[in-house]
C-alpha cells in the first residue's frame, strides 16, 4: 500500500511535467536520435544481420548462418590484414601521437616567433586530399629517383625499395599516415595546452621543477582527457586506414600493407560478397568497441563518473 | 491588301507546318559510360555520322561520359534500382564482377543474335572474354595482342639481337644483364602471368566457367611459365616490378637510362604508356613479335586488356544503342577509323589488310609499319574464358608473386596454393 501512496505523486508529477512542456523536449532531442538511428543504428543492425547471409548486393539473399564468420577466422589474408592494421594502430598511438604532443608543446612555447605561421604549416597536410598526398609520396618514395632515398644514395648506401620491399612497406605507409595526421592531432593538443593555466607552470617553476618535470607533472596530467580523446581518434583513424595502402601499394607486396578496411572493401565491392564484408565490418566494430572500452577504463574515466 | 493578307496567311501556314515537322521529330537521349575518354571521343564522332545517316528523323542528345570507378557505380546503381546508361564500356578485368550470380544477364542484353554472322569476322578471343553461359554480352574495343617493344640502340649497345624464342631471350638476356641491361620486365600483376600462360596454351577457366587451372595440363604450363620467369629473373634478363610501380615513371626512367631495353606488352602499351611519358624517345623504339616457345607449342602472341561495350537491358533505346555499337565497332570502316582516331587496333581480321592500318609508318617507331606486326598475329589471339572467380585467382597470384620473385616461395607451392584458394572459394559458395 505504501508503494501505491508513493507512486501516485510521482506519476502525477510526471504527467504534470509532460502537460507543462508537451512534447517539445522530445522534438528538440529528436534530430540526434533520428540521425543516429538512420545513419548509425540502422546500417549497423543491417550489417549485423547481413553478415549472416550471402548476398551479391543485387540478387537473392541466402542464409548462411555463421559461415561468413567462420571463414573470416580461417582466412590467412584476414589475419595478415589484421596484423598490418595492428601495426598501423600501434605506430599511430605510440609514435605519431607522442610526436604530435611534443610538436604541440613546441608550438605553444611563448618564445616561438611566427607561431601562427608554423601552426598553419603543420595543419596544411590535413586539408590536402589523401589521394594527392599519396601520389606525391609515391614519387618521393620511388626507389631510384625518390627524394627520400637521395641521402642514402649520396652516402653510398643501396636505395630502399620503400613501397616494394615487404620489410619497409609498412614503415613507408606509417610515414605517410603520420605526415597526414600529425597536424590535426597537434591542433587538438594545442587547444588542450592553451587551457592549462600559466600559474601552474609558474608555481612548479618556483618549486624548482625543470622543463621535463613540468611537462610530466603539469602538462601530461592536465592533458589527460585530451590524450584520451586523441588516442581514441587516432586509434579509430588507424584501424580504418584505407586510402594510403590502396593508392600507394594496393595492399602489396604479398599483402604486406593490406589494411583490414581494404580487405573488407575488396571482398565486398570487388568480389561482390556483401554478406561476408558485413561480417568483417561487424568483427571490426567489435574490436574497436572493446579497445575503446579498455582505453576508457585504463584512463579511469568511468571511475571518475561513478565517483562524481 | 488582299494579296498581302493571303501571303501572310500562306507564310503562317508554312511556319505552322514547319513547327509541326520539328515537333514530329522524336527526341532521344543516348547515354554511354566508360572509364576511358578515348571511347567517348570515338563514339561522339561516330554517333553524329550515324545519326545523320541512319536516323535523320530523330533529334539525338548524346550524353557520353567518363565515369570514375564506373563498374562500382553501375553495380551500386543496380543495387539501388537507379538507371544504367544505354551503353556501358566494361573493362575486361571487371567483367567477372558482372558474372556473379548472373548479374550480366539480368542487366544487359545478350548480344549473340544481334552479332550474328559478324562473330566470324572478329578474332574469336575478343568475344570469349565477354561470354557468360554461352551468350556474348560485350563487343570489344581493341585487339590487345602482345609484342616486344624494344630500343634497338640499347640492344645494340649490349651486343644483343632481338630474341625470337624464349630460349634466345634467356640467352641474350643473361648476356645483356651482365652489362647492366634487362631485356624486359615482369610484374606481380596476375594479368602479366596470365599473358605468358595464355601464350603457352593454358586456360584458367573453361567455356562453362569451370576452374581448370588445377588440371594437370594447365598446372604443367603454369610451372613452365614460372620456370621461364625464374631463369629470367635469376639471370637478370627480366627485371621485376610490382603492380604499383609498373605504370609509374620507374620503367620509363629505366628505358631512358638503358637499364631496361624494352617490354613485352599489349598493343596499347606504346600509345598509352610509353608515348605520353617519354615523348623525347620518339624514333628510338621498334616493335617485334613476342618470343615464342622453342618446341613450337603455344601461340605466336598473347593478349592483355580490352573493354567490351554492352547494352543495358532496361534501356528504352536498347535497339539504337546496339545500332551505334554495331556501326562503330563492327563495320570495316569503323574498325579502321577506331585505329586512326584513338589508336586501338582492329579486332576485325579483314581490317588488317587495310593500308591505313598495316601501311601506317609511325615516326615514334622510326617509321616502322608496326601494323604489320599485329597483322601477323591477329589470327592467333588466344581464346580464353572468364569466371566470377577470376578476381580470387588474380588475388591469389598477385599476393604470392613477390614471394616467388625474391625466392621465398617456389613455383610448385605457388601454383598449389593458388589452386587450393580458388577451389576453396568455389566450395564455400556451393
Amino acid at each position: 500500500m505504501a508503494s501505491t501512496t508513493v507512486a501516485e505523486p510521482i506519476a502525477t508529477q510526471s504527467r504534470s511535467r509532460f502537460s507543462r512542456y508537451g512534447c517539445a523536449p522530445y522534438v528538440f532531442i529528436s534530430p540526434f536520435f533520428l540521425l543516429f538511428g538512420l545513419f548509425f543504428l540502422f546500417p549497423s543492425l543491417s550489417a549485423l544481420i547481413l553478415g549472416l547471409f550471402r548476398w551479391n548486393g543485387i540478387g537473392e539473399i541466402t542464409w548462411v548462418g555463421l559461415a561468413n564468420y567462420e571463414r573470416i577466422f580461417n582466412d590467412s589474408v584476414f589475419w595478415q590484414a589484421a596484423g598490418n592494421t595492428l601495426t598501423y594502430t600501434a605506430a599511430s598511438v605510440f609514435i605519431i601521437m607522442p610526436l604530435a604532443l611534443v610538436l604541440a608543446v613546441l608550438l605553444n612555447a611563448k618564445t616561438l616567433r611566427f607561431a601562427t605561421v608554423w601552426r598553419a604549416m603543420y595543419f596544411t597536410p590535413v586539408v590536402v586530399s589523401t589521394v594527392a598526398t599519396s601520389l606525391v609520396f609515391q614519387i618521393l618514395l620511388n626507389e631510384n629517383s625518390g627524394l627520400v632515398n637521395a641521402p642514402l644514395i649520396a652516402l653510398g648506401f643501396d636505395p630502399i625499395d620503400w613501397l616494394g620491399d615487404r620489410a619497409f612497406v609498412k614503415t613507408a605507409l606509417i610515414m605517410v599516415i603520420g605526415w597526414r595526421s600529425l597536424g590535426l592531432l597537434t591542433i587538438y593538443f594545442l587547444a588542450g595546452l592553451q587551457s592549462i593555466p600559466g600559474e601552474l607552470y609558474e608555481a612548479a617553476e618556483i618549486d624548482g621543477a625543470g622543463t621535463i618535470q613540468r611537462f610530466f607533472n603539469v602538462t601530461v596530467p592536465l592533458l589527460r582527457p585530451i590524450i584520451l580523446f586523441v588516442s581514441i581518434i587516432v586509434m579509430l583513424q588507424a584501424i580504418q586506414v584505407f586510402d594510403e595502402p590502396r593508392i600507394l601499394t594496393e595492399g602489396g607486396p604479398a599483402n604486406a600493407s593490406l589494411s583490414i578496411v581494404q580487405y573488407l572493401y575488396e571482398r565486398g565491392f570487388e568480389r561482390l560478397r556483401f554478406g561476408f564484408a558485413s561480417s568483417v565490418g561487424t568483427v571490426l566494430f567489435a574490436v574497436v568497441f572493446v579497445i575503446s572500452f579498455i582505453q576508457l577504463r585504463f584512463f579511469g574515466t568511468f571511475g571518475e563518473d561513478e565517483g562524481s | 491588301m488582299l494579296r498581302i493578307s493571303k501571303t501572310l496567311f500562306a507564310l503562317l501556314i508554312a511556319l505552322m507546318l514547319m513547327a509541326g515537322m520539328v515537333n514530329a521529330q522524336e527526341d532521344v537521349t543516348l547515354t554511354l559510360w566508360t572509364h576511358d575518354g578515348l571511347y567517348v571521343e570515338f563514339f561522339s564522332a561516330r554517333a553524329e555520322e550515324w545519326a545523320a545517316e541512319y536516323h535523320p528523323d530523330i533529334n539525338f542528345t548524346f550524353d557520353f561520359q567518363v565515369v570514375t570507378d564506373v563498374d562500382t557505380v553501375v553495380l551500386s546503381n543496380l543495387a539501388a534500382g537507379e538507371p544504367l546508361p544505354d551503353i556501358l564500356g566494361i573493362e575486361q578485368g571487371q567483367f567477372p564482377r558482372y558474372m556473379r550470380d548472373g548479374i550480366i544477364d539480368q542487366a544487359f542484353v545478350n548480344l549473340t543474335d544481334l552479332i550474328g554472322d559478324k562473330y566470324d569476322e572478329i578474332a574469336e578471343g575478343r568475344w570469349t572474354l565477354y561470354n557468360y553461359e554461352g551468350g556474348i554480352y560485350g563487343v570489344d574495343s581493341g585487339l590487345s595482342t602482345v609484342a616486344y617493344f624494344y630500343q634497338p640502340a640499347v640492344l645494340e649497345s649490349v651486343g644483343a639481337e632481338v630474341p625470337t624464342t624464349w630460349s634466345e631471350f634467356l640467352e641474350t638476356g643473361a648476356a645483356a644483364a651482365e652489362q647492366g641491361t634487362s631485356l624486359a620486365f615482369i610484374s606481380d600483376d596476375a594479368s602479366m602471368f596470365q599473358m605468358y600462360f595464355l601464350q603457352r596454351g593454358g586456360q584458367v577457366f573453361d567455356v562453362d566457367g569451370n576452374f581448370v587451372f588445377g588440371e594437370e595440363a594447365n598446372r604443367e604450363i603454369a610451372l613452365e611459365v614460372l620456370d621461364l620467369w625464374r631463369q629470367g629473373v635469376d639471370s637478370g634478363a627480366f627485371e621485376t616490378f610490382l603492380t604499383g610501380e609498373m605504370w609509374t615513371a620507374t620503367p620509363i626512367e629505366e628505358y631512358q637510362s638503358g637499364q631496361l631495353a624494352g617490354s613485352i606488352m599489349a598493343d596499347w602499351y606504346g600509345d598509352y604508356i610509353i608515348k605520353p611519358q617519354a615523348e623525347d624517345m620518339a624514333g628510338e623504339w621498334r616493335i617485334a613479335p613476342m618470343p615464342v616457345w622453342d618446341d613450337g607449342e603455344g601461340l605466336g602472341t598473347s593478349v592483355w586488356g580490352g573493354t567490351g561495350f554492352a547494352v543495358s537491358k532496361d534501356s528504352p533505346n536498347a535497339e539504337l544503342a546496339w545500332e551505334l555499337i554495331d556501326y562503330g565497332f563492327l563495320t570495316y570502316e569503323g574498325q579502321v577509323l577506331r585505329y586512326e582516331e584513338i589508336g586501338y587496333y582492329p579486332t576485325m581480321i579483314s581490317a588488317f589488310e587495310d593500308d591505313r592500318v598495316v601501311g601506317f609508318e609511325d615516326p615514334f617507331y622510326g617509321g616502322q609499319p608496326i601494323g604489320e606486326i599485329w597483322a601477323e598475329t591477329v589470327t592467333e589471339v588466344p581464346v580464353w574464358y572468364q569466371s566470377p572467380y577470376r578476381a580470387v585467382w588474380n588475388d591469389a597470384i598477385t599476393e604470392r608473386m613477390p614471394l616467388f620473385f625474391d625466392g621465398s616461395m617456389d613455383a610448385q607451392t605457388l601454383i598449389d596454393e593458388v589452386i587450393f584458394i580458388v577451389e576453396d572459394e568455389i566450395a564455400f559458395d556451393s
